[in-house]
């Protein structure tokens, strides 16, 4: 376990664009708006916080998550990347044959801090931590190969770092009868959710702009320009509307709106880290002289906000004695630190071999944004409680060497 | 339960069957491509506005420059050897001529101004009657403007009258002074006609003018002997592998003297121990003649001379002189003016043009360069630095070509013809602008391997740089427009070694 966490320090970078609102969906590859019940309900839909239901708490760090990816190297070539004494032309491609013109890293962590549900409100706070970062394939074969073009441009769509840290207190309500709907159609229940945001830090690429050209007629120039922009506790707000509807006693739908008006605006400190670097015209036979200008400050910013984008979720479940299937489909409105225009679907299955074992599946299918995701998970369930274990990986069946990220997902639910 | 054990052992399973290497960077080689140079070389940029300049028709040319002088030329020396007697008579009172000629027949005057000298006279066997005995010297002035005169004045004895500041004949008199004009008056209480006394007369010493005026005969004024340097680091042999056109050399005599003159003397180069020497005429085979001075001053004759020079700056000469020279006033400079501080100057400029043959044969700088490499450079190029390749481009406008070969060797003396003399070489060819008049990119790139670049952090590294020009069809001429320039592009492909560690 420690090597896998080693593996997951050496590839953090920031935020994930598909920010998980909490561990448990891990056990589903994301499909989970219409499993997640009691506290989750909070961040998954509201409407289904019912006061039918029982009372449900969350411990601190009872439902917690974490997860590392990338979209081009599995552990098989990472273990042959940094076990391999001397890399040849074979193994360079190896290292770049997967990036499909940057390499991409994502991390999220997520911990339940508290939570409870009364009647079909609740209120919970939890933690997050969203990282990602892009790396142009430009650039690796820049280092790998070294500079066989003449020139090399780089960048914010494919180089860029950054990193989401905040809190979330939600207050949600639930189980609202949406009126004037027809007899003959399904009852369709309505809920939202409120979270007040405290952010802890952000950081993120601000401008990325580097231009390095070597011609023989121009000499070597480097043109370099690259802003990261910070900021240190700030407040923000975002809102959830969802709906649900028990169409049949085996088949339920729902739909969500997450994130509306989502944003933290960061106050306390607010930074633009600027490092530059220039050259122009160099050639080895004047090197001698100061042609090399570089150097980085650090000045005070605007307040600026960190925008939530807006995501709507639509979801369908269908319930067995023994078992459960799900689909969910997201959509987001606008690339943000959180939400993708690329949609993606999921689909979860649950078991009940026995009823105190739980076994969950769920598969995200993969497109130009995102990798297959599969995940796999078991609990332990008692009348009153339940204990989970989820693991999920990426861009492979199974976690292995194959694997190109990893999820793990624990799951604690107490109920009375 | 027991189920759930089971699985959950199952995915730690897989799991902790998955390896998860220690982070480390492999060692891998990148090809890196940096721009070396992108320059023009302007002939142009060769002139020193000393020892090269442009001429006519922006014509290269290689110059040496001087300048001789003679010392002051002093001055004149005439021996008359006077030695007459004159019987002084009672009531005489007359005008007489003594003799008044060079003995050596060097000078003929026709007005001086004594430098020193010194007439000796004496009145002798005066009877006791005279009342006065007055000799004057019509043609000698004394410092205050009158005649030089001597009266008796009871002294027998012989008496020296010096004729410092003095002057004799008239000044600027185109008549040479054969004759002292002397005028006698003896008075007495005697009966004239009756003898007085004995007058003695003496000019045996010899009487130096400063200012002399007349005619001089093979009067010598001998030339400082002053070397001038040419500056320019020739490699060695490139006296074999370059034929100099034409050559010439103007010297600029400034006259100070009075008398035209003959100039004699000799050209000489040196070069070490090679010596070329030729005899400065005109191309008659005579000594050149120099004109004198007038009466506005010094006047300069200049002196072109170019026959068989070519011969001397082919030596590729470190300096050049004029040596054994002198002036010479003789019977053909006629009448003339010397004051003892004249001199005479002659700047002199030796010029060949760049305009030579060429041929296949070469060329050495003489010294070795000693390259010093960094201790951090060493090792940076003895561990990273796998090969490297200059890849040059050239557009050659100027009509010279040739192999340019680097010898590098740990040893500052390094022989080409020795091959154990040197590690290893490298050459590149360059076309001339008439055998490749656009861009040259096909050259042979110098390549390095990983043994040839280890030999550059080693302790010591000297280089030496040898030429071999593309033998010419006929003669060259290098000039230098903004036109004639080589340019030379140039990029360092290397191989480097991104060497592994732990991270």
């Amino acid at each position: 376990m420690k090597k896998i966490i080693s593996f997951a320090v050496i590839s953090i970078m920031a935020v994930s664009a598909f920010a998980t609102p909490s561990a448990k969906s891990f056990f589903f590859a994301d499909s989970y708006m219409l499993r997640a019940n009691g506290v989750e309900a909070n961040y998954w839909n509201p409407a289904k916080l019912s006061a039918n239901n029982d009372s449900d708490i969350w411990l601190p760090l009872g439902n917690s998550g974490v997860q590392i990816s990338n979209n081009a190297l599995d552990l098989d070539t990472y273990n042959f990347f940094v076990s391999a004494d001397t890399l040849n032309a074979e193994g360079k491609e190896r290292i770049l044959k997967d990036m499909d013109g940057s390499i991409d890293f994502n991390s999220t962590a997520n911990i339940s801090l508290i939570g409870v549900t009364m009647g079909n409100t609740a209120i919970s706070a939890s933690g997050h931590f969203h990282g990602k970062g892009m790396l142009s394939e430009d650039f690796l074969r820049l280092a790998l190969y070294g500079n066989t073009e003449e020139e090399y441009r780089f960048n914010k769509d494919t180089n860029n770092a950054s990193a989401l840290s905040y809190i979330d207190v939600t207050y949600g309500i639930g189980d609202i009868i949406v009126p004037y709907i027809p007899e003959n159609i399904p009852q369709i229940k309505a809920g939202f959710a409120a979270s007040l945001l405290t952010g802890i830090a952000c950081v993120e690429t601000h401008k990325f702009d580097v231009l390095f050209r070597s011609t023989e007629d121009e000499g070597a120039s480097l043109d370099s320009d690259i802003e990261l922009r910070t900021g240190v506790l700030g407040a923000g707000f975002k809102g959830m509307l969802g709906l649900y509807s028990e169409i049949t006693p085996w088949l339920e739908t729902g739909i969500t709106v997450d994130n509306i008006a989502g944003f933290i605006k960061w106050g306390l400190s607010k930074d633009i880290i600027h490092y530059y670097a220039s050259a122009d015209s160099v050639y080895i036979s004047n090197a001698d002289t100061d042609i090399f200008t570089q150097g980085n400050e650090r000045y005070k910013s605007g307040a600026f906000t960190t925008n939530l984008g807006t995501e709507m979720r639509l979801a369908a479940l269908v319930k067995h004695k023994y078992a459960t299937l799900s689909a969910d489909w997201v959509q987001g409105f606008s690339n943000t630190v959180n939400s993708s225009k690329v949609g993606r679907l999921s689909f979860g299955a649950g078991f009940m071999p026995t009823p105190f074992l739980p076994l969950s599946l769920g598969i995200s299918l993969p497109n130009s944004s995102n990798p297959l995701k599969v995940s796999y998970g078991l609990g332990l369930k008692s009348k009153s409680s339940e204990i989970s274990l989820a693991i999920q990986s990426y861009d492979s069946l199974f976690p292995g060497y194959k694997s190109k990220g990893i999820s793990f997902g624990t799951a604690l639910r107490i109920w009375f | 339960m027991k189920a759930f054990i089971v699985l959950a052992l199952g995915i730690l399973l897989i799991l902790v069957a998955c390896t998860v290497e220690k982070p480390s960077l492999p060692t891998w080689d990148v090809d890196l491509a940096i721009p070396l140079i992108n320059e023009e070389y302007f002939i142009s940029d060769l002139v020193d506005s000393v020892n090269i300049v442009i001429g006519d028709n922006q014509v290269l040319h290689l110059i040496g420059s001087g300048e001789v002088d003679t010392p002051e030329v002093g001055t004149v020396e005439m021996h008359p050897n006077l030695d007459e007697q004159v019987p002084l008579i009672s009531g005489m009172d007359i005008t007489e001529e003594i003799g008044f000629i060079d003995s050596g027949g060097s000078a003929e005057l026709s007005y001086g101004k004594f430098s020193s000298g010194i007439m000796r006279i004496r009145f002798s066997n005066v009877v006791p009657q005279t009342e006065e005995l007055r000799i004057t010297f019509t043609d000698i002035s004394t410092i205050d403007g009158n005649p030089l005169q001597v009266t008796y004045d009871d002294n027998e004895e012989w008496q020296d009258i010096d004729l410092t500041g003095c002057v004799i004949g008239e000044l600027d008199s185109p008549d040479i002074l054969t004759d002292l004009e002397v005028s006698i008056f003896a008075s007495s209480s005697l009966p004239d006609g009756t003898p007085l006394a004995l007058f003695d007369i003496e000019l045996s010493g010899a009487l130096l003018f400063e200012v002399f005026q007349g005619i001089l005969h093979d009067f010598e004024i001998a030339l400082n002997n002053y070397s001038s340097s040419i500056d320019i680091d020739y490699p060695s042999n490139v006296d074999e592998a370059i034929t100099l056109s034409d050559a010439h050399l103007e010297i600029d005599v400034t006259n100070n003297i009075g008398f035209d003159c003959e100039f004699i003397g000799f050209f000489e180069a040196r070069r070490g121990d090679v010596v070329e020497r030729k005899q400065i005429v005109d191309p008659n085979g005579n000594n050149y003649r120099i004109s004198a001075a007038n009466s506005e001053g010094a006047v300069v004759t200049s002196l072109i001379f170019d026959e068989g020079l070519s011969r001397l700056m082919q030596i590729m000469p470190e300096s050049i002189q004029i040596v054994d020279a002198m002036f010479l006033v003789d019977s053909a400079s006629g009448a003339g003016t010397l004051r003892e501080n004249d001199t005479l100057v002659a700047n002199y400029v030796l010029d060949a043009p760049f305009r030579f043959t060429l041929h296949e044969s070469p060329v050495m700088v003489e010294d070795a360069i000693k390259i010093n490499i960094s201790e951090d450079n060493k090792e940076y190029i003895s561990e990273d630095l796998q090969s490297a390749s200059l890849e040059f481009k050239v557009w050659n406008k100027i009509p010279v070509g040739g192999k340019v070969k680097a010898y590098f060797s740990v040893d500052e003396e390094i022989d080409p013809e020795d091959s154990l003399s040197y590690a290893f070489y490298k050459e590149i060819e360059v076309a001339s602008a008439q055998s490749a008049p656009d861009w040259q990119n096909d050259l042979e790139p110098l390549v390095l391997s990983k043994q040839e670049l280890d030999f550059f952090s080693g302790e010591q590294i000297y280089l030496k740089w040898e030429f071999i020009f593309e033998a010419s069809q006929g003669l060259v001429e290098i000039t230098a427009s903004s036109a004639d320039f080589m340019a030379i592009k140039s990029t360092l492909r290397g191989k480097l070694r991104i060497n592994g560690s732990e991270l």
